[in-house]
């Protein structure tokens, strides 16, 4: 497959996120899989600060010792962090010379052997959730186009990881109107199912659901669901 | 651009809380979109009508809850939009009994929007004329902006307090309708549940079937089916069926053949 080939079918996997066993850890893994062979870098990692969470290290190309104490450490100080609290792009640098303001990264980069760094935003509008960090073993620097392209990559992947959220925002919303129709159509049923058992009227066998709920602090609801379904029947009202 | 008037009914609704809009706000949206009345329902197994601004629009909705077909329960069920602005001249195999139906009824027009967020379809909003003739671009549009609003408002309502009902509360009255029918104020739940739906309107048919299930021995599904087919065979609106089961009028057959 030539290249361009494999960055249509990427930019395509990467928007196919409305699936109903979308796995968001494997959609990122995928990402960073393809960064490795898409971009000329060593190693590719996605960290991630979806809402309510700090960043944390999300998925990597690789899962050598030396990566992944490099993602923990970004948690606390590095360009991924920095770009994520920034929204822009930080480097890419050379490791070797431009990191005075990171010194324990820039000291396990080296020993990790990656000479050249490049993190980018995962961001949306105003939404930044996270940050593509881009490592580089020897000191070639990265290619304006490559950073281009890897920009893109983290953009696409972005909007795909936001449409899924609100798809299942939206999914949750609609399962609880759901539920709670559901409920509303069962208290009615039940009293229905109450009146015919005990020859009386709708409203009796209302209130004697309501008293049992009330007595027995338990929704309505509940109680409904077990005498439309369990056969149950609370204490008459006399 | 939004129209002043659409901006205005969307405010309304937002402001409505979960109370559920008021019903000068469904005949306030009937008249922006130049339609004779609306109807708004919730997809369930069928469909329950919610809201509506008169009564031909409720028994539109009755009428396709009883036969289980039409363009507002394809809307809410399926997300498709139904634009049917001739109905005489929409007999055919889409709606057998719903077309000859609504036409005998005075309903000639049926503009049916379904109520979606994304991928998500929770409902649909259903205007009626009482003449054919094809709803202009800027309702179509409007209806689809309300029916936006519209879904999000309802995906809202929700349950969110679940906690156990407080024994101090719970003072809802059954009744108040008239006859004994036992349906209740929305805030007669106890625990803040789901007023925002108020009545539903079919809460009636839903209590019917109850009784019916317990005389008849079926499954409360079937006992509806039968419910509706019996309101579907005797030309009767379901509620009425409803009532008269309720009040001891009228028993089902024990087996729908005989």
């Amino acid at each position: 497959m030539d290249r361009e080939q494999r960055l249509a079918d990427t930019f395509v996997e990467l928007a196919d996120t409305l699936i109903d066993d979308f796995d968001i850890i494997e959609f990122l893994h995928q990402l960073s899989t393809r960064c490795l062979e898409l971009l000329e870098v060593s190693a590719a990692a996605i960290m991630l600060a979806l809402p309510g969470a700090d960043l944390h290290p999300a998925a990597a190309s690789d899962d050598r010792a030396e990566l992944s104490d490099l993602l923990a450490l970004n948690q606390r100080e590095g360009p991924a962090l920095d770009c994520y609290r920034t929204g822009s792009p930080v480097g890419p640098f050379d490791v070797a010379r431009s990191t005075p303001q990171w010194p324990d990264f820039a000291g396990q980069a080296r020993r990790a052997g990656y000479g050249v760094v490049c993190a980018l935003p995962m961001r949306l509008r105003r939404e930044v959730i996270g940050s593509l960090l881009l490592l580089r073993a020897g000191a070639t620097p990265l290619s304006s186009a490559d950073v281009r392209l890897a920009q893109a990559l983290a953009d696409a992947a972005t909007i795909g990881i936001l449409h899924q959220q609100t798809l299942r925002r939206h999914a949750d919303l609609s399962a609880q109107l759901h539920t709670a129709l559901h409920s509303r159509i069962a208290i009615e049923q039940a009293k229905g199912v109450l009146a015919a058992r005990w020859g009386t009227t709708v409203d009796e066998a209302f209130s004697a659901m309501r008293r049992h709920a009330r007595t027995q602090r338990r929704l309505l609801s509940d109680v409904a669901h077990d005498i439309v379904n369990g056969g149950f029947q609370p204490d008459r009202v006399e | 651009m939004v129209d002043s008037q659409v901006a205005e009914l969307i405010r309304v609704l937002v402001l409505s809380g979960g109370q559920g809009p008021p019903r000068d706000w469904t005949r306030l949206c009937a008249e922006v979109l130049g339609v004779d009345g609306i109807a708004i329902s919730v997809a369930s197994d069928g469909t329950e009508l919610l809201w509506f601004s008169d009564e031909r629009s409720a028994r539109l909705d009755d009428l396709q809850f009883t036969l289980g077909e039409g363009p507002s329960v394809e809307a809410a069920r399926d997300g498709s939009l139904n634009l049917e602005s001739n109905l005489e001249r929409a007999f055919g195999e889409r709606w057998p009994a719903f077309v000859p139906a609504a036409v005998d009824s005075g309903v000639l027009a049926v503009f049916a929007f379904p109520l979606r967020l994304g991928a998500i379809c929770c409902g649909g909003m259903t205007g009626h004329r009482r003449r054919p003739g094809p709803l202009g671009e800027r309702a179509v549009a409007d209806a689809l902006t309300i029916a936006d609003a519209m879904a999000v408002y309802l995906l809202a309502l929700g349950p969110r307090d679940t906690g156990p009902a407080p024994l101090a509360a719970g003072t809802g009255h059954p009744g108040g309708s008239g006859g004994g029918t036992g349906r209740t104020t929305g805030g007669g739940f106890g625990s803040g549940f789901l007023t925002g739906f108020g009545d539903l309107h079919r809460a009636e048919v839903h209590q019917a079937a109850g009784i019916s299930s317990v005389r008849l021995d079926v499954p409360l599904p079937d006992a509806l089916v039968r419910l509706r087919a019996h309101a579907y065979a005797s030309d009767r609106p379901i509620l009425d069926v409803a009532r008269d089961i309720i009040g001891n009028r009228l028993q089902l057959p024990r087996d729908p053949a005989s």
